[in-house]
């Protein structure tokens, strides 16, 4: 065992899911991103091969473009074609430590810092020009990966580059090229790294082939938590049985040996019988039980003291309305369940996972496998589309064990659909009491909010003791189980969106942190908090325009001063052609759901236009309108593929998706018990894109969730007259709904 | 041993004979496009051609495809009409992961090729895949476009 993990190296300044931590140097991370802590340029970017551009980051590829959103901004500030950059794959020997890939804050940290390490290579490659021509620096233009000055003279930007790295470290911005001249930010462009995923080539973790490769899968038992009670044979089915405590793996020289070996090995293995699963963990009065602690909840930010007095809700003299929503537990439910591939040799490991934080990983690795972090090499490979913290680091910490029982031998650890379903972590469930009071105008007087959740983040950062990767609560000694802390910063897990942008006379919002000690395990998917909050506090919006006998749309304009927050709406209402369908009586319905992402970030306004089967209780979804609000637009291709993407994710909770448990555990382990939306059940999408140049670029990935959820719910009502308040609205739910109007 | 046709290519392999087709690709052939997602016939990413049908090949025994041409998305690539629908998805950006669309791509390739196909027909085959990112609406904008060129006759939009 090493002593307790520090790396050599800064870690940057980040929030447990990847966001800037509030302090002295924010504004300074504003305008230079991931530079502030990892200022050289000559580790950002290089000129090294001639005719090409290497871009290095530390923030890797999801599934979301980044690489793409990177070489663009790359092109743009050093003047060349984007099919020249490289943007080289993370890894902890090479690239900046940025941190988690997550919350969608890629191209405000690697972005803003790419752009700007750019910006000043190409004012150090003119400076070079410069002295080489003997022209005065501000005559030449950069361009085409070629100095020129006024009269013909020229010099390549790799000839200058050969004359050595710029040694330069950034402590102040350069200015970047101005809007008006962009040739590639705002246009778009092919994604780099699709075409070879989707012509087969490999391209995943799990496609990595080496010399003298073995295969490996783990072998769990059927009730969380349950230890071995006798060792298990040192072979089975034709493979090598790897025992560390109750951690057990086979490897064999082929994937299919692998997987059979391991079905026959699980059939013999006998396991303690550890106390039941909570089953009931996501009913609300499970949850209202184990909370833990509760936190006011002021401009966003959750605060460690009592809350204040509760206001009463009649202080308007108008109306007061209550409600409850709830949302349950949710898969991230990749398509290709989490691996990695190990070796272990000569007392050095190096892993290859699609980890979203390769240097967390890396500390926390370290003392589980008995090595010094600087034995560790971690390379980012791609994975299946993650959507935040699913199996992926657990996968590598399996993989990392077996390497390390069977040195010598890179070993390709990959989890069944069975483990990922069974053992990812999950998003967590969530249940929200609103109350409000409307004054004698019928504008929003009062509003107090209960946020109860449990935990949104576990991943794997290093900790003072214990440790959450999976396999380490399985060894002998048991490593012990580091839980999940609850978190507390600006719109952090819980409490994410969790403050209306409605203009509210008097708020009360308190989150209370719900953790029941038992082998549950939850952690941050997409947008955390948010969905749920934006689904409840949109259908209450709606809820309380209906008590003031006011229009929906204008009721929320009406509660509304930021002109981005009101532009959004228009839009979508706007494209949607209003929320009344046509189509008389039996129209189908439509619903709006709005919010700004985290409060600080893109807009997103949402409508939806369904229709539900009477006969099977099936809710269709027609029609889907969004307009959002990213800031400057990079890559407007890629910031539509995002938000709908995000769009249908969420549609796919909001209709079919609920994590079943039983006293074992998931016991919804695949496809058919965990449905998720098809093809026949996506709407057709139009999405708009306003556009607002010179202010800072924002992420996407999950600013369109709760507005989506929230427009369902809220057109399901327009068009049933029923107000569900609980998710999914899946067929069961539904023809109770149904059945309660008869 | 057991005898495959794949990619126009006999090949016999060491494996038992239960081995689902996937992992006999994978592993002994090194053909790696079609995925693994499931294992159970559930989510479509380890789709082939059996005799020119589509199907997953995460359960189908290694005896049950002996004497039946197999061919994977790394032969249809090189073929016209599979370099068309692979083009077709990659000008698209119709992806964001990528990790269901190789599985994709073989069904819309078998659909192009039986082409002209009702919408709801290539609806129903579509069905047969999962995809987690959402990249839905531009595969099947990509799918319409596919089909509308392969028919002649532009498939109606869906309801
Ligand atoms: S892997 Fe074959 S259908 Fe999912
Ligand atoms: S693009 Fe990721 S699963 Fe389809």
């Amino acid at each position: 065992m090493t002593g307790p993990a520090r790396p050599g190296g800064a870690v940057p300044a980040l929030t447990e899911d990847g966001r800037l931590v509030a302090g002295e140097d924010e504004p300074r991370r504003r305008v230079l991103g991931s530079l502030v802590g990892h200022p050289e340029v000559d580790r950002w970017v290089d000129l090294a091969v001639e005719g090409r551009v290497r871009v290095r980051t530390g923030k890797v590829e999801l599934g979301q473009g980044i690489r793409t959103a990177l070489a663009l901004l790359a092109a743009e500030e050093l003047g060349v074609d984007p099919a020249l950059v490289d943007v080289v794959p993370a890894s902890t020997d090479a690239a900046p430590d940025e941190g988690f890939t997550a919350g969608s804050r890629s191209v405000e940290q690697s972005g803003v810092a790419v752009r700007q390490a750019c910006a000043h290579a190409r004012r150090l490659l003119v400076e070079r020009a410069a002295a080489r021509l003997g022209v005065p620096a501000d005559r030449l233009t950069a361009d085409d990966g070629v100095v020129r000055g006024p009269d013909g003279p020229s010099v390549s930007y790799w000839e200058l580059a050969a004359e050595g790295p710029f040694h330069f470290r950034v402590t102040e911005p350069a200015p970047l090229r101005p809007a008006a001249e962009h040739r590639y930010v705002g246009r778009g462009m092919r994604r780099l790294d699709l075409a070879a995923k989707i012509s087969g080539a490999p391209a995943y973790v799990a496609d990595l082939r080496l010399p003298g490769m073995r295969f490996a899968r783990v072998v769990r038992p059927r009730r969380r938590g349950a230890r071995l009670t006798s060792a298990p044979p040192a072979t089975a089915g034709g493979a090598d049985v790897v025992c560390k405590g109750s951690f057990v793996a086979v490897v064999a020289d082929s994937e299919a040996r692998a997987a059979s070996a391991a079905a026959e090995l699980a059939a013999t293995l006998d396991w303690t019988d550890p106390p039941p699963f909570p089953a009931g963990a996501a009913d609300p009065g499970y949850m209202a039980r184990h909370v833990v602690a509760s936190y006011p909840v002021a401009d966003g930010i959750a605060r460690d003291e009592p809350p204040p007095p509760r206001p009463a809700p009649s202080a308007g003299g108008g109306a007061v309305l209550r409600a409850r929503f709830t949302k349950p537990f949710l898969l991230h439910g990749s398509i290709g369940p989490s691996a990695a591939v190990a070796l272990a040799d000569d007392g050095r490991l190096t892993v290859w996972t699609h980890s979203q934080g390769i240097g967390f990983l890396r500390r926390a690795l370290a003392p589980l496998v008995g090595l010094a972090v600087d034995r560790i090499t971690v390379h980012h490979l791609d994975g299946a589309g993650c959507y935040g913290h699913n199996g992926a680091d657990d996968a590598a910490c399996d993989a990392a064990l077996v390497a390390v029982a069977h040195p010598g031998r890179p070993v390709s650890l990959r989890w069944s659909r069975d483990d990922e379903h069974g053992h990812e972590p999950m998003g967590a469930a969530m249940a929200i009491e609103l109350e409000a009071g409307l004054d004698a105008r019928g504008r929003i007087a009062t509003w107090c909010q209960e946020i109860r959740t449990y935990r949104h983040n576990s991943r794997p950062i290093p900790q003072p003791s214990g440790t959450r990767l999976l396999a380490g609560w399985s060894l002998d000694p048991a490593v012990e189980r580091s839980r999940a802390t609850p978190m507390l910063d600006f719109e952090a897990g819980g409490h994410r969106n969790g403050t209306p942008a409605y203009r509210l006379p008097t708020s009360w919002i308190v989150k209370h942190d719900v953790d029941d000690g038992t082998a549950l395990r939850t952690s941050a998917l997409r947008g955390l908090g948010a969905p749920a909050n934006v689904f409840a506090i949109e259908s209450f919006v709606e809820e309380l325009a209906e008590a003031a006998g006011a229009d929906p749309v204008q009721f929320r304009l009406d509660h509304l001063d930021d002109p981005r927050a009101r532009a959004v709406i228009e839009a979508a209402v706007e494209m949607a052609g209003g929320l009344e369908a046509p189509g008389g009586l039996d129209a189908p319905g439509r619903g709006l759901g709005f919010a700004q992402y985290e409060g600080s970030m893109t807009y997103a306004a949402v409508v939806v236009e369904l229709e539900v089967d009477p006969r099977t209780a099936v809710v269709h979804l027609r029609h889907a309108w969004m307009a959002a609000d990213a800031g400057e637009v990079i890559d407007p291709d890629g910031l539509t593929n995002q938000l709908e993407g995000g769009l249908v994710q969420a549609a796919s909770w909001a209709l079919l998706e609920q994590v079943r448990l039983d006293e074992d555990g998931v016991a919804s382990r695949d496809w058919e018990s965990y449905p998720i939306l098809r093809f026949g059940q996506v709407p057709e999408i139009e999405t708009q894109l306003l556009d607002h140049p010179g202010t800072p670029p924002l992420g996407a990935g999950e600013a369109s969730c709760g507005p989506t959820v929230a427009a369902i719910a809220n057109a399901f009502y327009q068009h049933t007259g029923v107000r569900v308040r609980d998710l999914p609205l899946d067929p069961a739910r539904v023809r109770v709904s149904l059945d309660a109007l008869l | 041993m057991v005898e495959l046709s794949v990619n126009g290519r006999a090949h016999s392999v060491d494996v038992p004979e239960r081995t689902p087709l996937l992992w006999a690709l994978r592993d002994e052939l090194g053909l790696l496009a079609a995925k693994y997602g499931c294992g159970l016939e559930q989510c479509g990413a380890c789709s082939v051609l059996v005799d020119g049908v589509v199907q997953p090949s995460c359960r189908l025994p290694v005896s049950d495809v002996a004497g039946l041409e197999v061919t994977t998305l790394e032969a249809l690539r090189e073929q016209p009409d599979g370099r068309r629908v692979v083009e077709a998805l990659v000008a698209a950006n119709a992806g964001q992961c990528g990790y269901c669309l190789p599985g994709i791509a073989v069904t819309l390739t078998w659909l192009v090729r039986r082409s002209p196909v009702a919408w709801e027909e290539a609806l129903r085959a579509l069905d047969d895949h999962l995809c987690r990112c959402g990249s839905h609406p531009r595969i099947l904008r990509v799918a319409r476009q596919l089909l509308a060129a392969g028919s002649g006759d532009p498939p109606a939009e869906p309801a």
